[in-house]
């Protein structure tokens, strides 16, 4: 199939990735949004992406919205290199700024997620190595932790204060500062 | 205080009880169970009061604080933003004592990215400073900033703290960012083969001669700083001006010099600094004084700033306003810069402005052929303005547009003194309409605001 092809065919088979989720769903994915996946690009580096990569620590659910996210920023990422090379001038700018407010956007929207899928889509960030992702759900999560009092924190995320009075009322002491 | 006393034993029950059951109830986001390394880049996305406020919630958490990786010790962080000078020393005392605390608490194996200080220490402070230094060393940091700075210039007479460079040697410091420190610089380059960024504000570059002449204040530019860092990029520079040396940067792309001495500014910004900086490509600042009455500079720089396009001066101007043409001797760093694309020139000055009619020129040695923009404010159409303005307008032949602002544009702090602006720059207008719109060059280029 692939040597009846024309060169351009062959490279564009060549680009397609399959993914394989914990669940055997199977996803196709270009090669550029694959690669926004260090883990995956060091596959595809070593040559050991032929019939598919098993991902065994991801659910088909959470692939798939990990895939949406790096398709839309894996053509940010196209469009920036091309501005910088080519174009500078000021309708080119304004074309940037508008998209990377889309993709600004779309992030946030994005991120509407109950809690049980951010924590889902921060380990399969943490496991493809996707540093924009990991950082978005891990801001998130920090965001939500923000100008909360301890009390808050520990109902939020059940966490048992396993701190005696004593050491309690001592951390309070040295870190006086930060109570201010 | 007492409000510890209340809420503390009142915390026990409710988190043994209650907290437990509901522990099993909701389970959907068990954020205990993400590995540590995941946790630290949660932590290192909080604020760095706001993480140690955290610190306090449970034994995990507490442990998770100390390898915060962003230290940032300020006035801000550490006193709550609390305006200078009110109890001066007793803010010493607490900030040192809040920091020491601090960095008790961290990790000994705590890896950090960042580690800032900014407040007025001095030398008598060394002993803590010393140990604050050498953590940031062996934490691997790869931002230092340690700006003892003054917040008062009474302050300035304080010694300085001499910033060990021993425990850096071959560090990965990526950044290095000091104000108000002295540094006795081993004989030969010392490697901080990493640096992309350096910042020197107030620092004082000591080396033998400091031994020998203790009490002599000139010595302070007299002395030498050199450093190897073949991958600088930034440059930044306050100082008397001393001689420096920065080895081969063929990468430096930014610099911006501050010249501190009211005396020598101009002739060290025209030989010393082409020599320091012959490689900076895309942009330099230089902050200068000169008087009017200044002598052309000595044209025996054989550096120049071969691949320069943007420069920009602000200069502070001084002495008396009839005499000299010291402005237009500005012009000389023009002939320092072949290349130059754009220039800005801000400029302030303190006497009430005389308008002379009689302008003086100067044998125009070469063409600007890359010179395209021109922006001068603080433009009062003194003399030496004038004679600078008209100067470049006759040698550049690439000029599109030349802005002249009457107003002061210079930054806040530079100087703090207000300018009887507004009258002036009025005046200014009208004299500079006259000189300059006069038929003599094209008007389209040329805009007064």
């Amino acid at each position: 199939m692939a040597s009846a092809g024309s060169g351009d065919e062959k490279a564009a088979a060549a680009a397609m990735i399959t993914l394989i989720s914990s669940d055997n769903e199977k996803f196709e994915v270009t090669e550029a949004t694959a690669t926004l996946s260090q883990t995956i690009r060091h596959m595809i580096e070593d040559g050991c992406t032929d019939g598919g990569v098993p991902l065994p620590n991801v659910t088909s659910k959470i692939l798939a919205r990990v895939i949406e996210y790096c398709k839309k920023h894996a053509t940010a990422a196209a469009g920036e290199e091309g501005s910088s090379s080519s174009f500078s001038d000021a309708a080119f700018l304004e074309v940037d700024r508008a998209f990377l407010e889309e993709l600004e956007e779309f992030d946030d929207a994005f991120l509407e997620v109950d809690r049980a899928t951010l924590f889902d889509l921060i380990l399969a960030a943490n496991y493809l190595d996707i540093k924009g992702l990991l950082n978005l759900t891990c801001q998130k999560v920090a965001d939500s932790v923000k100008g909360k009092t301890p009390e808050q924190i520990r109902e939020m995320y059940n966490i048992v204060n396993d701190l005696t009075p004593e050491e309690e009322a001592e951390i309070r002491r040295e870190t006086q500062w930060a109570f201010e | 205080m007492v409000k510890l006393r209340v809420v503390a034993p009142k915390k026990l029950p409710k988190s043994e009880g209650p907290a437990r059951n509901r522990l099993k109830k909701t389970k959907e986001f068990p954020l205990h169970r993400l590995p540590t390394e995941l946790l630290r880049v949660i932590w290192s996305q909080l604020p760095f009061k706001e993480a140690a406020r955290t610190s306090i919630v449970s034994r995990k958490w507490r442990r998770l604080w100390t390898c915060y990786p962003k230290l940032v010790l300020t006035r801000e962080t550490m006193l709550g933003g609390s305006a200078a000078g009110d109890h001066p020393m007793s803010d010493v005392a607490t900030f040192v004592r809040r920091v020491n605390s601090i960095v008790r608490q961290l990790s000994s194996s705590a890896t950090l990215d960042k580690f800032e200080i900014k407040f007025p220490l001095f030398r008598t402070d060394a002993s803590h400073i010393d140990r604050w230094v050498s953590l940031s060393a062996a934490s691997r940091a790869r931002r230092i900033v340690l700006d003892l700075c003054p917040e008062v210039t009474t302050a300035e007479r304080n010694e300085r703290y001499s910033f060990p460079l021993q425990p850096f040697s071959g560090s990965c410091v990526k950044s290095l960012c000091l104000g108000f420190v002295s540094m006795n610089l081993p004989p030969g380059p010392c490697g901080f083969t990493n640096l992309k960024k350096l910042g020197l504000h107030m620092v004082s570059i000591t080396g033998d001669l400091q031994c020998l002449l203790p009490e002599c204040d000139v010595l302070e530019w007299l002395h030498r700083l050199e450093l190897q860092a073949p991958n600088l990029t930034k440059f930044e520079f306050t100082n008397y001006p001393v001689t420096f040396i920065l080895g081969d940067c063929p990468n430096m792309s930014m610099a911006s010099i501050g010249l501190l001495s009211p005396e020598y500014s101009f002739g060290y910004a025209c030989t010393e600094l082409p020599a320091a900086l012959p490689h900076v490509q895309d942009s330099l600042s230089i902050s200068l004084k000169i008087r009017t009455e200044e002598r052309e500079c000595v044209n025996g720089s054989i550096s120049v700033f071969a691949n320069l396009r943007h420069l920009a001066l602000t200069v502070g101007i001084d002495g008396c306003p009839q005499s000299g043409t010291g402005i237009l001797h500005l012009a000389h760093m023009l002939e320092l810069a072949p290349v130059l694309e754009e220039l800005e020139i801000h400029m302030y000055y303190h006497q009430t402005p005389f308008y002379n009619r009689n302008l003086d020129e100067i044998a125009s040695r070469r063409l600007y052929k890359h010179l395209r923009s021109v922006h001068m404010t603080g433009f009062y159409a003194i003399r030496g303005q004038l004679e600078l303005a008209r100067h470049i307008l006759r040698s550049s032949v690439a000029l599109e547009r030349m802005i002249i602002d009457p107003k002061v544009k210079v930054p806040k702090g530079r100087s703090s003194r207000d300018y009887p602006d507004l009258h002036y720059a009025d005046v200014g207008r009208v004299m500079a309409r006259c000189s300059l719109e006069n038929g003599e060059f094209p008007r389209s280029i040329i805009t007064i605001l």
